[in-house]
């Protein structure tokens, strides 16, 4: 016989740094950082991929580092600063130069995992502003992608590096054409 | 869907005249209008432009909405109950704690839905057939107490005995007996007597056999495939009164809005079918799946909306591609001419009928190279298992790794070059149906894709004999429907500010079908491509069109939007013509503006045209019209490969892919080198990593998650992949284009096959090719048959 579940009900209640604003939120305790983010706050950008922590579409930055939002509690950031595909904005409202260089090259297919590479490759591009095709591959290397092939994401991670560097803001033609 | 007896339904209209749609490797004959011609685009100033895609935005900012995101209030969360067992009868099943538990709202046992299917399956069972078979569903406020409640629902099984094995369950020993008649049917679509194999067969193979000079036979086997789609299959359903409004994620809402008014016996007027954004389908999504059927019945008892979406365990245990065994025997003459192919395959298809659909993988055995004596023999076979679906090019992706394989093997024994034994078995017409192919570039492939790969080159090229890492190239080639047809319809409104709105029911499964179809009407319209808003995939606002299944959606679609669009424009034109002083045939429209054909510099702008409209706004209307009679529509490509073999390790490395395709004329290079490179990263996985395992002594799946299943992460995936398209003129269409979404798929997996036979010495007859096989075949300086 199985016993009577008892699940505690309570809501907990934290404060923290969301997309560069503060925020206050309650939630069951039980809740991950993914639900607490898609279902109590509303920002289904972070997508559900598996929740086991094997595809990478619910990366969200912690701190700065990448964090599968499906393997932490939401009680984890408590006091933390939490960056979502929402918030990649710059300051003044344009699109992050990743975002532009993920749209101009196609990198997104269906768009599911767009927002956990997006994520994860910002904080790439933070740490490293020259990243060689194998560092983007290694970094990127716990996203899953089942459209594209991930080709396009590294020239897409690429070309924002460049754009970001100050250098090459024009798409090479044949990078563009995807076709030769 | 389409559904033959529905269609056979005679109008008596002359309008109207019966028209042949290749689905998936099926024909089906519809009825459909006959639409005026347009003429064949020469010069074109948006359509074959690499345009950004019109949605990128939404999704590089996580505003696209896909159906795992949508959240209503009072939302339910259902799970559902699944049997533990591969095969069992349960004889007793009570929800009482499961209903007594908190936030519960609702328990469906089998017995609420015995009298509904869906595609063929119970939506609910006493008598479980494979392992994860539905027996309940529960729906609770959250998904937790919706998972917690599930494990209370009581049910005592009785196990049954089981068979896993295609070939045991085949044979006089099974343990279960599915039919009276026999544990298998003849796989593909059509009605086959159970017992029997579908059977076809020409010209006379035995005299065949006799006039060749060599025969050659194998046998390769083929693993499951699964979609792995990034959004799990799902289904958010809510009942308004009698009004029911399903977001669902799927390739084709009409078919989910059909099969929804089936079932449950309600009118389509009163369903509404949303799935703008999903998160990939490949074949997986196609219709409505159990749990549609079953959130539509749970939020009506409840009277609560009802989300259920699959876990990624559950996607994993759910549909597939099925496996195969596929035993070649292929006679030829010394100068590679295919003189007769005998192909008997096994596809193990589940424990439903309705699997057997999928269950067939010979027919680009029939159509591909030429031979005058062909005869088949299919056989879809029984076992516990669950029911397979269509995946990406389903059927010949399995054939290709043998058939391809075969092609190369029959190539290194008559020591000629693999694409000299393709070019000496062209063939021009469709030999199964005797129709011409409307355009056929394949040997433009092999030019095409040989000289940017320098294959005669590579091919040349000799491995050090001390080094362990060896370079080998191969080469395969596939033929896929794609021609796409009827029904498919659009609307284009023009406002009384020159902006419009394209209404399509089309499905973009990330392929890109909302920019192509835009940059198809911008086109027709003469206006920039920033002045059409596409709406799709919303069977409320947008209009009928077939699932996109089949690679048939631009082909099918693209064809009623350029003619919705020449309706608007032809309405227009009446207007402006007042103003300029011309008859509307004088007249022309492009980048903005309406002119006389013959006097450009007499123009007005398409806007002030349109702010002269009396009624505000017009509609165009399209219809995708028949398909030419006669003629055979497929897409053809070659793709060319290069790897390299560890013979320490057995890892395989694909260093370079170049893909050659004749898929007519290109919308945007920019979409269809997407899907190439997607579909042969896909192949990649096909070929070396992926694999579906279900324990044979169990019945349960062990592979069911993606870190277990493998699909390609960045670190598997082709190192580089180079894109072409041949562009052959293709007209039977008024865009002059054929689809794109399966073809790169089919020949990627048994062009990474021949290349490690180039590369090593030594053939892998079974996916995926994994060190260990290669290993094996190593050490025993032979080739790998059929290792598990
Ligand atoms: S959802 Fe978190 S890793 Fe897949
Ligand atoms: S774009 Fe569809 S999964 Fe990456």
């Amino acid at each position: 016989m199985a016993k009577k579940l008892k699940r505690k009900t309570q809501k907990v209640h934290i404060a923290f740094t969301l997309n560069g604003e503060p925020c206050e939120v309650a939630f069951a305790p039980h809740k991950t950082l993914l639900e607490v983010l898609r279902e109590d706050l509303n920002l289904t950008g972070t997508k559900h991929g598996c929740e086991l922590g094997e595809c990478g579409t619910c990366a969200v930055l912690v701190d700065r580092k990448p964090v599968l939002s499906c393997l932490v509690l939401g009680l984890t950031v408590e006091g933390r600063e939490v960056t979502t595909v929402e918030g990649m904005q710059l300051a003044d409202g344009s699109l992050h130069p990743l975002q532009t260089a993920f749209a101009d090259l196609g990198a997104a297919q269906c768009g599911y995992c767009t927002p956990g590479f997006l994520l994860t490759a910002k904080e790439l591009l933070e740490k490293n502003s020259k990243p060689t095709r194998d560092d983007i591959k290694e970094a990127l290397s716990g996203n899953l992608c089942r459209c594209t092939g991930y080709i396009k994401i590294y020239e897409a991670v690429e070309l924002a590096a460049a754009r970001m560097r100050g250098e090459a803001a024009e798409v090479p033609e044949e990078v563009v054409l995807g076709l030769k | 869907m389409v559904d033959d007896e529905k269609n056979q339904k005679p109008t008596g209209d002359q309008e109207y005249e019966d028209t042949v749609v290749n689905i998936e490797g099926r024909r089906v004959t519809v009825r459909t209008r006959k639409v005026p011609p347009l003429p064949d685009w020469t010069e074109t100033e948006i359509v074959g432009k690499a345009l950004p895609r019109v949605d990128g935005i939404d999704k590089i900012t996580g505003r696209a909405k896909y159906t795992y995101d949508i959240q209503v209030p009072y939302m339910l969360y259902a799970v559902a109950v699944r049997s533990p067992h591969p095969h069992a009868r349960v004889k007793n099943i009570s929800a009482d704690k499961a209903l007594a538990a908190p936030g519960v709202h609702g328990v469906m046992l089998p017995q609420d839905v015995a009298s509904y299917t869906t595609a063929g399956l119970p939506l609910l069972t006493l008598n479980p057939k494979y392992t994860g078979e539905e027996i309940a569903v529960v729906a609770a406020e959250t998904e937790l107490q919706a998972e917690d409640a599930a494990r209370l629902v009581k049910v005592e099984y009785e196990e049954l005995p089981f068979v896993m094995d295609a070939e045991l369950s085949k044979s006089d020993k099974s343990p279960v007996k599915f039919f009276p008649e026999g544990n298998f049917i003849g796989g593909g679509f059509g009605r086959h007597p159970i017992g029997k194999p579908s059977v076809y067969s020409r010209g006379d193979v035995e005299q065949g056999f006799k006039d060749s000079d060599q025969v050659f036979e194998e046998t390769f086997t083929t693993q499951p495939q699964q979609h792995s789609c990034m959004e799990v299959h799902g289904t958010l359903a809510q009942w308004d009164d009698d009004q029911l409004t399903v977001w669902e994620s799927t390739q084709g809402v009409y078919g989910v809005q059909e099969e929804i008014a089936r079932v449950f016996k309600i009118p389509l007027s009163s369903i509404r079918v949303i799935g703008t954004h999903m998160g990939g389908g490949f074949g997986s999504k196609g219709g409505a799946g159990k749990q549609t059927a079953l959130a539509v019945m749970m939020a009506k008892r409840t009277r609560r909306p009802v989300k259920m979406m699959l876990s990624r365990h559950e996607d994993y245990m759910g549909v597939y591609r099925p496996a195969s065994t596929q035993y070649f025997k292929i006679g030829v003459k010394n100068d590679g001419r295919l003189m007769a192919i005998q192909l008997k395959t096994i596809n193990p298809v589940g424990a439903y009928q309705s699997g057997a659909n999928w269950g067939s993988c010979a027919a680009m055995t029939t159509e591909m190279y030429a031979c005058p004596n062909v005869h088949t023999e299919e056989y879809a076979v029984f076992t516990n298992a669950p029911t397979p679906s269509a995946m990406r090019g389903p059927g010949n992706t399995q054939n290709a790794w043998g058939l391809e394989q075969m092609m190369d093997l029959i190539a290194y024994k008559l020591n000629l070059d693999p694409i000299e034994v393709r070019n000496r078995n062209d063939v021009k017409v469709d030999q199964v149906t005797n129709e011409p192919y409307a355009s056929k570039g394949l040997a433009e492939c092999y030019k095409m894709g040989a000289e940017k790969f320098s294959w005669e080159e590579k091919r040349r090229r000799r491995n050090d004999p001390a080094g362990t890492k060896k370079h080998g190239v191969g080469v395969a080639s596939q033929i896929w429907g794609g021609g796409g047809g009827p029904p498919a319809t659009a609307i284009v409104k023009i406002n009384q500010d020159g902006s419009v709105n394209l209404l399509t029911g089309a499905a973009d499964i990330g392929t890109g079908t909302r920019t192509v179809l835009s940059q198809i009407c911008a086109e027709e319209l003469g206006v920039p491509v920033n002045r059409i808003h596409v709406t799709n995939a919303d069977t409320e606002t947008t209009p009928y069109t077939l699932p996109s299944y089949g690679s048939i959606t631009l082909a099918s679609s693209g064809p009623a939007v350029r003619s919705a669009a020449n309706d608007a424009k032809k309405q227009l034109f009446d207007l402006a013509a007042g103003s300029l002083g011309v008859k509307p045939d004088e007249l022309s429209s492009k980048d903005g503006f309406i002119f006389v054909t013959r006097q450009p510099d007499k123009r007005m702008k398409f806007e002030s045209a349109a702010a002269g409209m009396p009624e505000r706004d017009l509609v165009g209307r399209g219809y995708r019209g028949p398909n030419p009679k006669g003629q055979a529509l497929n897409a053809f490509g070659a793709q060319f490969c290069e790897v390299e073999v560890d013979t320490q390790t057995g890892e395989v490395r694909v260093l370079k892919f170049v893909a050659a395709h004749d898929s007519g004329r290109v919308i945007n290079p920019h979409t269809f080198a997407s899907q190439v490179k997607g579909g042969i990263t896909m192949g990649t996985g096909y070929a070396l990593s992926e694999r579906r395992l279900i324990d044979g002594n169990t019945g349960i799946p062990v592979a069911a998650s993606m870190l277990e299943y493998r699909p390609p992460t960045s670190l598997d995936a082709p190192i580089d992949i180079e894109v072409y398209s041949v562009d052959v003129p293709y007209k039977a269409n008024n865009i002059g284009a054929k689809g794109v979404g399966e073809p790169p798929l089919i020949a990627t997996a048994p062009a990474i096959a021949n290349a490690v036979f180039n590369a090593v010495g030594v053939r892998i007859y079974s996916n995926p090719i994994t060190p260990e096989k290669i290993m094996l075949a190593l050490r025993d300086g032979k080739t790998a048959k059929q290792t598990a």
